[in-house]
């Protein structure tokens, strides 16, 4: 008998030391799993990345259509059909490399921009369009000189244009270069990056304070509009505000005035430079149910608020560990209006979806404690170690669009959820994939 | 409702043999008024495969391993979808067990189940237990009825759970060899979740029928 009970305690042993792993009293693993919903969306955004999402209403016509940047398409499907297809921008093969929607006081209609490449490495050549319809597509004639600059190895080109960004109707570009040497792949410089705005069918330089133009070493961030007076210019390092779309004007008076508020308010900023932060994104909530804001996401987790003009700023920490994506205002029950905001990876630091809540109480994904768009099983299940890009909430429709990048482990895992919001206390349906 | 009830049902059924032929057993006992006869101090054999008729014995020692599936039963109390957003799942074991008295053994069983949930996540469970069981034979077969309690480490969605577990269910063997026996087992888990403070709202016990194609190695 003793022999017996010997080896059972042996095991018991055994697995109390295997057991000396951290577990979490705060998490409820079956009735998590009794929470669970069967995701079943598109099969062109399942194991597919999702970067970018917006509606296009045209009254015109009156088509209201949903499209959704994919890393090399651009996808459309009627409001409420959920049945998406390919935009054809220009015929023949292309890619897509990012589209933005703008809409405001800068531009007469809303407008769809996207940047395209088409050629190949040996033969590259990257476009811009625009339509105002999504069928019709215009091409930009003048493109940035540094286009056809011969400093610019060919076949590093395919660099050149990283990104599109819009803020009250006006369009940005940042181009991105390579200081190769001709016919080399030897890289002679660090890449440099230059931001230009759109106007009269041309791109010209953003010739301002804002250090990364003519040309920086630092990855630009974006450009918001903060509703009222200041478009905010944001580079990884550097920030600048200025009353002016084309960065121009007096750029000294208006750091000036803009920087003061910053300091005081937990943001360090130092003649237009930003110090102890790197910005990762810029994002403006102005919704009608949520009090207009800017907020810079840092790459060190941090959110830091601009609000009411210059009464008020503070800063917040979310996750130490990674940098933050745009914020976004979304509908909630109990305090009118909830932040959504996601993560990113970062070298060897791995995404962890997104947090939700207010200012300076965000959670992770937690729809049970913050009353976001989710229940704690859907998260779980979705996003919950997945990059989340962006947000975006269509009014019309009351819900929520996320896109993330969803890897390659699974297909039950896609690029574009969505959740609704039901009533007007709520709660949010759930993420369900598109 | 999960598809494999009738395929629980036979394996019920099969699994109650051992009940109906203990019960046969218990009819062709000797009448406690006969004389009686001395226990023999080794176990006989049957003549032509050396097979014992009576190995369970004290002393004796088993050494089993397991593999089969499980099916989730319920989840209680039900706050969503149940145990139907559980798929059927696969569990595997080794178990040891010593005699301590005729028939009687006490042991151990280190296993792993795991069950894909509806969202395609994993719901893991790795018990550790006590076991006690009652063997009997009627050659080729042998039977028993077990019981067993332990810990158990539940792991889904990156996180982990600590919880104690009981489960019990009968096994029926052919004795193929003087070595080896193979059989059916079957049990049902209890698994409670228990949180506590302010999150014993989040209290939940699953169930769980597990049945497995078991080898057992007589040492």
């Amino acid at each position: 008998m003793l022999k017996g009970l010997r080896a059972s305690g042996a095991m018991l042993l055994g697995f109390a030391s295997i057991l000396a792993i951290s577990c979490d009293n705060t998490f409820g693993i079956l009735s998590t799993i009794q929470g669970e919903k069967k995701q079943a969306g598109a099969s062109i955004f399942q194991e597919t990345a999702v970067f970018n999402f917006f509606r296009l209403d045209n009254n015109l016509t009156n088509t209201h259509n949903y499209y959704a940047v994919t890393g090399g398409t651009l996808q459309v499907s009627a409001v409420g059909q959920d049945s998406w297809s390919s935009v054809p921008i220009v015929s023949g093969s292309y890619s897509l490399r990012s589209a933005v929607l703008a809409e405001g006081a800068g531009i007469s209609q809303p407008t769809i921009f996207a940047l395209i490449e088409t050629g190949g490495e040996a033969n590259l050549s990257i476009s811009v369009y625009y339509s105002t319809d999504g069928t019709t597509w215009t091409a930009v004639q003048t493109l940035p000189p540094e286009q056809a600059a011969g400093y610019i190895d060919k076949a590093s080109t395919v660099e050149s244009f990283d990104a599109l960004y819009s803020a009250n109707g006006h369009v940005y570009a940042e181009y991105h270069s390579y200081y190769h040497k001709p016919d080399s792949t030897v890289q002679n410089g660090p890449s440099t990056y230059t931001l230009y705005y759109f106007a009269n069918n041309r791109f010209d330089n953003v010739a301002t304070g804002f250090t990364p133009s003519p040309a920086s070493d630092e990855t630009i961030r974006g450009v918001v509009y903060d509703g009222t007076n200041y478009y905010w210019f944001a580079s990884e390092n550097h920030l600048y505000v200025t009353t002016d779309y084309t960065g121009g004007s007096d750029p000294t008076g208006e750091t000036a005035a803009i920087s003061p508020l910053l300091t005081t308010a937990g943001f360090s900023l130092s003649a237009g430079t930003t110090s102890g932060w790197s910005t990762w994104a810029i994002s403006f909530t102005g919704s009608a149910f949520s009090d207009p804001a800017v907020y810079i996401s840092t790459k060190s987790g941090y959110l830091l608020q601009y609000k009411n003009g210059a009464t008020a700023a503070s800063s917040s920490m979310v996750n130490t560990a990674v940098p933050l994506t745009q914020a976004l205002a979304i509908p909630a029950s109990s305090s009118g209006y909830s932040l959504v905001v996601g993560t990113d990876a970062l070298g060897t630091t791995a995404a962890v979806g997104y947090y939700e809540g207010g200012f300076g109480s965000m959670v992770q994904g937690s729809g049970g404690s913050v009353a976001g768009p989710n229940a704690a099983a859907i998260f779980s299940t979705t996003v919950s170690i997945a990059p989340v890009h962006a947000f975006y909430y269509d009014t019309s429709t009351s819900t929520v669009f996320m896109c993330d990048s969803p890897g390659a482990s699974s297909t039950a895992f896609y690029g574009l959820y969505a959740s609704t919001w039901t009533s007007a206390s709520g709660p949010w349906s759930g993420w369900s994939a598109q | 409702m999960k598809p494999y009830g009738a395929a629980a049902s036979i394996i019920a059924a099969l699994l109650l043999l051992p009940v109906y032929v203990f019960a046969a057993d218990l009819a062709d006992a000797p009448n406690p008024d006969s004389p009686k006869i001395a226990a023999p101090s080794a176990p006989s054999t049957a003549e032509s495969s050396g097979i014992p008729v009576n190995p369970f014995l004290p002393g004796d020692e088993l050494v089993g391993l397991s593999v089969g599936p499980n099916f989730p039963t319920f989840i209680l109390p039900q706050t969503g979808a149940g145990a139907s957003n559980l798929d059927l799942g696969v569990d595997f074991s080794v178990s040891y067990q010593y005699f301590v008295a005729t028939g009687l053994a006490l042991g151990g069983e280190l296993g792993v189940a795991v069950n894909e949930t509806i969202a395609s996540s994993f719901l893991v469970n790795a018990p550790l237990g006590f076991t006690a069981a009652y063997w009997w034979t009627k050659l080729p077969f042998e039977f028993s009825i077990q019981g067993e309690v332990g810990g158990y480490y539940e792991r889904d969605y990156s996180e982990g759970l600590f919880g104690m577990y009981a489960k019990a269910g009968p096994a029926v063997y052919w004795r193929a060899t003087s070595d080896w026996s193979l059989g059916l087992n079957a049990n049902f888990w209890l698994v409670p979740e228990l949180h506590y403070g302010a999150y014993a709202n989040l209290d939940q016990v699953a169930g769980f029928f597990e049945t497995s194609i078991t080898a057992v190695y007589h040492l």
